[in-house]
């Protein structure tokens, strides 16, 4: 089974917290490539990070309100077999 | 020379303009979302630039809280003013005829820049736009917003989809001003919100604003040329007959 993460890009923010701010799906559900997954928010921008892959989210490895670093994993999604 | 004429058009993206006037917030939010969408499909880098006014409403960013917002107030009341979760960024903040609301559709990831950068590059052209119009600005370390003598005159909260961006930034050219005190846009600053107005003493016109920015918006953005239309196909009903000229 393949599994992709979801991971916190460089946003070039570093002196201003980055949170989680809303996940958009629930843990079992499919998503597909390019669906926002996770909000995260820096100051003046709410950012919607995208599904790598059309899958299943199966597991949220970060909670609502956490401080985020660049380069976490946040989330795990696992390909749907016959997909992508 | 169509080969020569493609590879310029190639190399210098085009931001296509919409003055769109007065609009609601919603239809200027559905119009967003849609052309971020449209963007997001394209590989030649293309940027929409809406700008407007909106009627009098009042958003809370993600980052905001509804205690902000004196909701109690008889003002709000009797007024009518709507309060909207909305999922840009930055906190609360009141919008109304005479602020003009700008908002880039940028695709992040074609033009290489990245959420920090993008920001700084609005705020950019917002501070050489205030610096062509005569008023003298300051900015905050760690803050995106533009102050004044007078208070804060510009604030920003961008959204996010897909590496396309929506929302932007409010500068305030000639808005009344005593609503925003029923609004806490910055608590941690604890500054009020003012005006190019305000920091002129006199008349500032929304037409010329409007038109000096989007020069300073597209050269910052690294486009060369820029494209103005009036309204938008899909808001012509919105928008005929209510064009600020402020």
């Amino acid at each position: 089974m393949e599994v992709s993460y979801i991971t916190l890009p460089r946003l070039d923010v570093e002196d201003q917290p980055i949170t989680a701010c809303l996940w958009l799906v629930e843990r079992g559900d499919r998503v597909t490539q390019g669906e926002g997954v996770l909000e995260v928010l820096a100051g003046a921008a709410n950012i919607e990070l995208p599904s790598p892959i059309d899958g299943v989210l199966t597991k949220k490895l970060v909670a609502e309100g956490e401080t985020l670093s660049a380069g976490q994993k946040l989330a795990e999604i696992e390909r749907i077999v016959g997909s992508g | 020379m169509p080969e020569v004429s493609e590879q310029f058009e190639q190399a210098s993206p085009v931001v296509e303009t919409h003055l769109l006037g007065r609009v609601s917030l919603e239809r200027c939010l559905n119009l967003q979302q849609r052309l971020a969408g449209e963007i997001g499909g394209r590989d030649d880098g293309k940027i929409a630039l809406l700008l407007c006014e909106h009627p009098e409403i009042i958003t809370v960013g993600r980052g905001g809280s509804p205690d902000e917002v004196a909701s109690h107030s008889q003002a709000l009341r009797s007024r009518q003013i709507r309060v909207q979760w909305v999922n840009r960024g930055g906190g609360c903040m009141l919008h109304a005829p005479g602020q003009l609301a700008i908002y880039p559709i940028v695709p992040l990831r074609w033009h290489d820049f990245s959420v920090g950068e993008y920001l700084d590059r609005v705020q950019a052209a917002l501070l050489e736009t205030l610096d062509e119009l005569g008023v003298q600005t300051a900015t905050r370390p760690g803050r995106h917003g533009i102050w004044g003598r007078t208070g804060q005159l510009a604030a920003m909260g961008i959204a996010v989809r897909n590496w396309v961006t929506y929302f932007g930034a409010y500068l305030n050219v000639c808005p009344a001003l005593g609503m925003f005190r029923l609004v806490e846009t910055d608590p941690l600053e604890g500054t009020r919100m003012s005006s190019l107005a305000a920091e002129r003493c006199g008349i500032m016109r929304m037409t010329t604003v409007r038109s000096i920015l989007t020069g300073h918006l597209a050269r910052t953005l690294g486009c060369d040329r820029y494209h103005l239309h009036t309204g938008h196909p899909s808001l012509r009903h919105a928008t005929t007959g209510q064009k600020s000229e402020n």
